[in-house]
């Protein structure tokens, strides 16, 4: 007999959730998550290996006619609906004493990727403020004063938008806060990996295992 | 994948173009609704579908000048030539499209500032027509 590996595996999984997606039901979207989680997958890897890729095929599939506006809203809240039921495995492992604040830029509405790395820093002992969508650079800004931030997290996934990071670094100087390490995310920076050189941040990360384990070096380099 | 170079838009220009965003957009959409015919599927929307396609077209070039990188252009390129067909505008109407808008970019810049800009997008045009298996 044949067991599938890791990979075949996910991939089955990756499947029948888009079609649940794809049919709008969340109930058995819900079924395709607690099978998951029954065989051994972890939320982390719900996010990463699942939710993720599944989210920017339902983008190219729109892009192709093959999924309509509706059931791209629909499969999207049904995403955040289940993040937000997987919320309890990311309670924090460790403490860390460092003040995340993260979220999209002004005019840009989407959020899932930023609250998956969200939920990644918070798990990984980090004190998150999660703004969601569509953040004015004034926002972003009074918060990480007042919260004392030890960094800032700025997700972009239309390109349009981009110019939006230099209207954040440039409300945070104006406030005193230039030397805050940022880091940046979504679509753009997964295309074009070096893009982030063109802004004064610190790095991009693809996703948000590796937007943690690449914030904390930060930290252990002092 | 072709990979085009910076193409070092100076900070003039991209401000003269963030000053006629509107009427560039505004003279590009009216020049092509002239063209008898072609946009006739869209009906009493026609103005509305074109002023929102060419809005994203001035918003994503000015983003990428911002940034000094014409592939984000091109990619954005890639996405409308897929995309686009199923929203009623077919892939050499996109063409025309941007011809006119250089046009317009032409005639509505101080001329250097036009050679600059015009200059980035014949370059993504280029790379564009160089992947292209037709």
């Amino acid at each position: 007999m044949n067991y599938p590996t890791p990979e075949e595996g996910l991939s089955a999984i990756r499947k029948s959730y888009l079609a649940a997606l794809q049919q709008g039901s969340g109930r058995q979207a819900d079924q395709v998550v607690e099978d998951s989680l029954d065989q051994g997958l972890t939320a982390n890897q719900l996010y990463m290996d699942v939710f993720q890729p599944t989210a920017y095929e339902i983008g190219r599939l729109w892009q192709r006619n093959l999924f309509t506006v509706a059931q791209e809203h629909l499969a999207t809240a049904i995403i955040e609906r289940q993040m937000g039921q997987l919320r309890a495995y990311f309670k924090p492992r460790v403490s860390r004493n460092r003040t995340l604040v993260l979220g999209s830029v002004t005019q840009e509405l989407h959020r899932v990727g930023v609250r998956m790395v969200a939920d990644f820093f918070e798990q990984d002992g980090w004190t998150v403020y999660y703004l969601g969508a569509t953040t004015p650079a004034s926002s972003f800004v009074g918060l990480a004063r007042d919260v004392h931030a030890d960094m800032i997290g700025i997700s972009v996934q239309m390109v349009y938008h981009l110019p939006h990071i230099a209207g954040v670094i440039q409300e945070m100087e104006r406030c005193g806060l230039g030397g805050l390490p940022v880091i940046v995310g979504g679509m753009p920076f997964i295309q074009q990996p070096e893009l982030y050189r063109s802004f004064n941040v610190r790095f991009s990360a693809p996703n948000a295992e590796q937007a943690v384990a690449q914030a904390n070096d930060i930290f252990l380099e002092g | 994948m072709v990979q085009i170079p910076a193409p070092n838009v100076s900070a003039a220009a991209q401000a003269v173009f963030l000053k006629k965003h509107a009427s560039i957009i505004a003279a590009t959409v009216d020049r092509l609704l002239q063209e008898k015919g072609a946009y006739d599927h869209f009906g009493d929307q026609a103005e509305r579908i074109l002023s929102i396609g060419f809005e994203f077209t001035t918003s994503t070039l000015e983003a990428c000048m911002a940034v000094n990188n014409a592939d984000l252009f091109l990619e954005q390129l890639r996405w409308s030539q897929d995309r686009l067909p199923h929203d009623g505008v077919q892939v050499d109407q996109m063409a025309k499209g941007l011809d006119v808008y250089c046009v317009v970019i032409g005639e509505l810049l101080p001329a250097a500032y036009a050679v600059e800009i015009i200059g980035m997008l014949n370059q993504v045009r280029a790379a564009q027509a160089a992947e292209s298996p037709y």
